[in-house]
């Protein structure tokens, strides 16, 4: 069966639903566009489409990615037409490839995202953006995390972060532009990055959005999209 | 207050969908060209309301006017609320996030009694007075429709009006009233005599009650002829006729009920006395198989949506159960839509049905016998024998069906020490039958569930004279089954027996009950309908603070010459049918069903021209 990715957006207020509403909003999206998706079987069955790293509540993002096993293969600019016509606002898929046999999962093949977090500095001066560099510069910090069994421990963030594309300080306004690893080897979430950095430079940001400028495949040094890369 | 400050809370508090709207499907409209805002408020969280059958209908009903724009809002629930208090954040519409302040109606279900506190802590977080006297002018009409809305005389200093029976063709007379009105510019006093004339609209404040000194009902008289003594409820004559969408909101969040739902008849063909349902939505009027796979068609086309439920009060009385059925699998089994039927009665039919439906799923079933013995399912007019239940449950369980729920109620009228062990038998004796079936065919873990309610006797019921049954004695009779319901395969589920007493003091309440409700609210009282916020403590304060006995109104045996607080109110069912539904009860004679012959309830003297359908 072919199997398609398709990237698309998740702005304005879906950022606000959950990873497995955004599954459940997609499968009956599909449904509505009336595109012949192939069927898990047993007793209750459910749409072949599987899914990237989750986002987290409340992040926006524009490059998400999802790989869906069709019963027929169809043109596919017909096919995010017709799947857009029936997303709700918020979500739209913004460019699709066929799936060569035998690629790997999104799950496997992502591990990197780049976040864009926005906010503003209180207080609003005092060498913000020394500050922020220095952050960065730091051999290790050290947050805590909890694992599936409960067990708390202590993680070293610095190496998770994988580029800082942009550091920009204007006004009290703060914009972090990073590349974190994300995905089943190592996952840095924002939200923890921006609680170390809040605990360590001691600037408190204020009406944070975070968004995901795009889910990655980091190669060597360099960095690929979804789309680009299938093993 | 702009959609920014609503945005910035939605990153602080649990399942932020509930706020968002841009649901798809949902209806978004150009304020600029729009003549009523109308606010479809439901008193309770966004996955409960948006459940609700009466508001996907309203919902398209009203915005398919080009004149009218119909949003949603739902009680905030408590950590929404606190954020939105300490930002001085109004109560805002789904759609627009425009304040509900500034709608020219807001019109709350009445689905359970519970969810009172709700509707004044809505009002409060709105800005919008409490009291229909408080408003002037510049406030929206704070209207309710709903089955507790027949009996809505606690609310009665609240509401601007109450909607009696269905809405579809009343709310349509009432908004074009309402425009004329506007238009002309009149006092809000003038709009609410006006709307007083409309068949199915009841306006409170134009009806004067007198008490007696044993604190009883003396009268309840219109303060002028020109408005009608008794109002009467409206309905929908033809079902195959009237409005019904042909898309659904489809929420992002999982909700209660998240699927299409059909309709399939409204009323019931049972007389079970201690049902409200079943006596106010009379009379029975079923849509036709062709109307139903044709609505079935567009709502899955139109929604995504994977399964659909087949819904009524009780779904194997329609008629065509079967052919309909057999059509909606025909059509739809392909793309993997399912079928599911609540409210089945069971018997050797539904469950070759339900077989049908679930091919090889194997979920639970359930059975309503409502009460342990024979003897009391006469008295409560329930036509399920003991024999029909150990047949059905000996199906299930050949069938492999190894998951088995029995409900009953607690404290029905007449219902003595031998009624509560016969619950327990009766769970017994189905695990006897998983036992007694063939280890091949059925299932490997049996569950029995045993659930019991308290009885809450309710207005326009044979039963609404009868005394509710002591919080003590509901106590006494959970510890009873507790220690009697000791197996492996049991599970036994009671409900508190605090939340029932204060349903059925508002259920049967008056007028006076208005400031223990305000009282209430006052203490902190919310989400009464949920364990974790309901305080019965703060409701035994306010009652004794506002001088008020909930006793006299839960407990209190009524005689039949007592006016009682909805006797000014027509649903049909008349006084006379169901003060004889009570006297049979308490000698254990049973009524047969409509379906053997019209048992004259009176509904076909409200509505003639022989619209009833329970007959056919």
């Amino acid at each position: 069966m072919p199997v398609i990715r398709i990237e698309f957006q998740k702005e304005g207020s879906t950022k606000y639903i959950s990873h497995l509403d955004l599954m459940r909003t997609i499968q009956r999206s599909v449904r509505r566009a009336d595109i012949p998706v192939e069927y898990t079987k047993g007793f209750n069955p459910h749409s072949r489409i599987s899914y990237g790293p989750a986002l987290a509540v409340g992040v926006s993002s524009s490059g998400e990615y999802l790989d869906m096993e069709i019963k027929e293969q169809l043109d596919q600019d017909r096919l995010i037409e017709r799947l857009n016509t029936s997303l709700p606002s918020g979500i739209r898929a913004t460019a699709a490839r066929y799936v060569p046999d035998g690629s790997s999962s999104l799950a496997s093949v992502i591990n990197a995202a780049c976040y864009s977090i926005d906010g503003r500095a209180q207080p609003q001066n005092g060498h913000l953006k020394e500050r922020l560099s220095e952050f960065f510069s730091l051999p290790h910090v050290f947050i805590e995390k909890t694992d599936k069994k409960g067990r708390k421990k202590q993680v070293d963030i610095i190496p998770m972060i994988l580029d800082i594309e942009k550091i920009l300080v204007q006004d009290g306004r703060v914009v972090l532009e990073v590349i974190l690893e994300t995905g089943s080897k190592g996952n840095l979430k924002p939200a923890d990055l921006l609680g170390a950095i809040i605990k360590e430079t001691g600037i408190n940001l204020r009406d944070v959005t975070i968004h995901r400028k795009g889910l990655l495949v980091k190669r060597g040094e360099r960095y690929f999209s979804p789309l680009e890369i299938f093993d | 207050m702009t959609s920014k400050d609503i945005e910035g809370l939605l990153n602080e508090v649990e399942k932020p969908a509930r706020y968002t709207g841009g649901e798809y499907n949902s209806v978004y409209k150009d304020k600029e060209q729009i003549d009523i805002r109308f606010a479809f408020a439901f008193p309770d969280v966004y996955e409960i309301a948006m459940s609700h059958l009466g508001l996907r209908i309203l919902y398209y009903l009203l915005n398919m006017r080009e004149d009218t724009w119909c949003e949603r809002v739902f009680a905030p629930w408590t950590d929404m609320e606190d954020l939105m208090r300490e930002n001085g954040i109004p109560l805002f519409a789904l759609e627009s996030r425009d304040p509900v302040a500034e709608f020219d109606f807001i019109g709350f279900t009445l689905q359970y009694e519970m969810s009172y506190s709700n509707i004044v802590n809505m009002l409060s977080l709105s800005g919008i007075p409490m009291q229909s006297s408080q408003r002037d002018k510049g406030h929206p009409f704070v209207i309710a429709g709903g089955p507790c809305a027949y009996n809505g005389e606690p609310l009665a200093d609240i509401f601007d009006f109450f909607v009696l029976g269905e809405g579809e063709e009343v709310l349509t007379t009432i908004l074009d009233t309402y425009l004329v009105w506007k238009s002309r510019g009149g006092s809000r006093r003038e709009f609410l005599e006006r709307a007083a004339l409309i068949e199915g609209v009841y306006v409170p404040s134009l009806y004067n009650v007198e008490y007696r000194d044993d604190g009883t009902i003396e009268s309840v008289r219109p303060i002028s002829d020109r408005f009608p003594q008794r109002i009467n409820k409206v309905i929908v004559r033809d079902l195959n006729t009237v409005f019904f969408p042909d898309k659904i909101i489809v929420p992002f969040m999982d909700i209660v009920h998240d699927r299409i739902i059909l309709e399939l008849f409204r009323g019931c063909v049972r007389g079970c006395r201690f049902c409200q349902a079943g006596m106010v939505y009379r009379p029975v009027r079923e849509k036709n198989p062709g109307i139903l796979a044709g609505q079935a068609e567009k709502l899955i086309k139109n929604t995504g949506y994977e399964e659909v439920s087949l819904s009524s009060l009780s779904t194997s009385d329609y008629s065509k159960l079967q052919p309909l059925v057999q059509g909606l699998i025909q059509a739809h089994g392909g793309k993997k839509v399912g079928l599911s039927l609540p409210s089945m009665r069971i018997d050797s039919f539904s469950l070759n049905l339900i077989k049908e439906i679930q091919k090889v799923r194997k979920t639970g079933l359930t059975f309503a016998p409502e009460a342990g013995t024979q003897r009391l399912r006469d008295v409560i007019n329930k036509g399920v024998t003991e024999a029909d239940l150990m047949i059905a449950a000996g199906d299930a369980f050949e069938a492999g069906y190894d998951n088995v729920k029995l409900y009953f109620m607690i404290g029905l009228p007449t219902e003595t020490e031998e009624d509560i062990d016969g619950i327990s038998d009766l769970a017994f004796k189905a695990v006897d039958k998983y036992f007694a079936t063939d280890k091949r065919n059925r299932g490997r873990n049996l569950r029995v569930t045993v659930s019991t309610s308290c009885f809450v006797p309710k207005p326009f019921t044979p039963f609404q004279w009868q005394p509710q049954d002591s919080m003590q004695s509901f106590k006494d009779k959970q510890q009873r089954l507790k220690s009697k319901l000791r197996h492996r395969a049991i599970n036994y589920n009671w409900h508190q027996p605090e939340t029932s007493f204060l349903e059925a003091v508002f259920a049967r309440g008056d007028r006076r009950l208005g400031k223990v409700l305000i009282r209430a609210w006052e203490l902190g009282c919310r989400f009464d309908g949920w364990k974790e916020h309901f305080d019965y403590g703060k409701w035994s304060r306010a009652f004794e603070e506002c001088g008020i006995d909930p006793d006299f109104y839960a407990l209190r045996q009524r005689d039949y010459g007592e006016v009682l607080p909805w006797d000014h109110i027509n649903v049909g069912v008349s006084r006379e049918f169901l003060k004889g539904e009570n006297e049979r009860a308490l000698t254990g004679e049973t009524t047969p069903y409509c379906r053997e012959g019209c048992i004259n309830c009176g509904i076909s003297e409200l509505f003639d021209g022989g619209i009833c359908n329970a007959g056919d």
